[in-house]
C-alpha cells in the first residue's frame, strides 16, 4: 500500500481528470489498477500507456469518418516526438564527446558555458529529430521496419539536420550536423531493425528496453496512414 | 486478441492489467479497445464489491452474450485465415 502518490499514480490521476465526464470511469479503473503494481517500471509503463489513453480517448459514438486516419496522425505524431526526445540527448552526448576530443588539440574558448552549450546542442538534436521523424514518416509511410532501407535513413537524417542551421542563417555548421544527423539515424534505425527481429515490444531486461525505446517510436512514425488501429 | 482472451472463460470477470498480460498489449491498447467493447455493448464492466483496505475497488470485464457471439465468429474467421494462408504457402513449399 502506498501512502502518498508517486510519480506514474501523479501524471495517470492528472490526465484522467482531463477526462470528458463520460469516460471518468475509465480513467478511475485505471487508477484502480495501477494502485496493484509494484514494479517502478511496470507501474511507469501502465502509467503512460493509461495517461495517453485519458488524453485521447475512444470517442463515445463510434468513430467519426475521419476517426481511424486521426488516430493514425496522433500514432505518427507520438513517433516522431518520440524520435525528437531520443535526438537531443544523444546530439549532447556525441557533441560533448567530440568537444572533448577537440579540445586535446585546439583550446577552445567560448562565452557559453558547457551546460548551456549542452542545452543548445540537445534543441538542436531536438528539432533536427522532429524534421527527421516527419521526413521519415511520410516518406517511409507504411513500410516495414525491417525493410527500411539504411541509405535513405541517413539521408532523411542529413536533411532534417541541414534544415535548422540553414534556416537559422548558421549554414557552416551543415558540415558537422549533417554527419551527426546521419548517424543518429542509422543507429536508431538500426537498433529498431535488431529490436523487430528480437520482437523486443515488451523488454523485461535492460537491454531489450534500450531496444524497445528505438523500436517503438520508429514504428510509430512509420505506421501506415490507411486505416484506423482499431 | 483481447476478445479472445475474454472468451476464454466468459464467466469470469477480469481485471485490465491481468488482460494486458496476457495479451501482451499495453495499457494504451487494451483500454482503448475495452471502452470500445463496452461502447458497443459486448463487454460488461462492474467495480469489485470485497475491497481489501488500503486500496481502491478494481474494475471487472465480461463479454456480455452478444460479445460472446462476436469472440465466435472471429475466432472462427481467424481459423479460416489461417487455414487459407497455410493452403497458399503448401504449393510453394512443396515446390521448394
Amino acid at each position: 500500500m502506498r501512502l502518498t502518490a508517486d510519480a506514474p499514480e501523479r501524471i495517470l490521476a492528472a490526465a484522467v481528470r482531463r477526462m470528458p465526464a463520460e469516460r471518468r470511469e475509465w480513467g478511475a479503473a485505471m487508477l484502480a489498477e495501477l494502485a496493484q503494481l509494484q514494479h517502478p517500471f511496470t507501474r511507469w509503463r501502465f502509467a503512460l500507456g493509461g495517461a495517453w489513453v485519458a488524453l485521447f480517448p475512444p470517442r463515445k459514438k463510434g468513430l467519426s469518418p475521419s476517426g481511424g486516419i486521426m488516430n493514425v496522425y496522433l500514432r505518427k505524431l507520438r513517433g516522431v516526438t518520440g524520435i525528437s526526445l531520443i535526438w537531443a540527448p544523444v546530439y549532447a552526448a556525441m557533441f560533448m564527446v567530440l568537444a572533448g576530443i577537440a579540445a586535446i588539440f585546439i583550446p577552445i574558448r567560448g562565452d557559453v558555458g558547457p551546460v548551456r552549450m549542452l542545452a543548445i546542442i540537445a534543441q538542436v538534436g531536438f528539432i533536427s529529430g522532429s524534421l527527421f521523424g516527419l521526413l521519415l514518416s511520410f516518406a517511409e509511410n507504411g513500410k516495414a521496419i525491417r525493410t527500411l532501407s539504411l541509405g535513405r535513413v541517413a539521408l532523411w537524417g542529413m536533411l532534417g539536420s541541414a534544415v535548422f542551421p540553414i534556416l537559422t542563417g548558421r549554414a557552416d555548421q551543415v558540415f558537422w550536423v549533417c554527419p551527426f544527423g546521419a548517424i543518429v539515424a542509422m543507429a536508431l534505425v538500426a537498433l529498431a531493425r535488431k529490436a523487430a527481429l528480437r520482437d523486443a515490444t515488451h523488454p523485461k531486461q535492460l537491454p531489450d528496453l534500450f531496444l524497445a525505446c528505438a523500436l517503438m517510436p520508429v514504428r510509430d512514425a512509420v505506421s501506415p496512414l490507411k486505416k484506423s488501429a482499431t | 486478441m483481447a476478445l479472445l482472451a475474454l472468451a476464454e472463460d466468459p464467466t469470469a470477470w477480469r481485471h485490465g492489467y491481468d488482460l494486458c498480460q496476457q495479451t501482451g498489449l499495453k495499457a494504451g491498447s487494451m483500454y482503448p479497445i475495452l471502452i470500445r467493447l463496452a461502447d458497443r455493448g459486448w463487454l460488461e464492466t462492474t467495480w469489485e464489491t470485497e475491497i481489501p483496505a488500503g486500496r481502491p475497488p478494481r474494475h471487472l470485464y465480461r463479454l456480455t452474450e452478444a460479445g460472446l457471439e462476436i469472440a465466435k465468429e472471429f475466432a472462427a474467421a481467424k481459423a479460416r485465415a489461417v487455414r487459407a494462408k497455410r493452403a497458399r504457402l503448401r504449393p510453394r513449399t512443396e515446390g521448394a
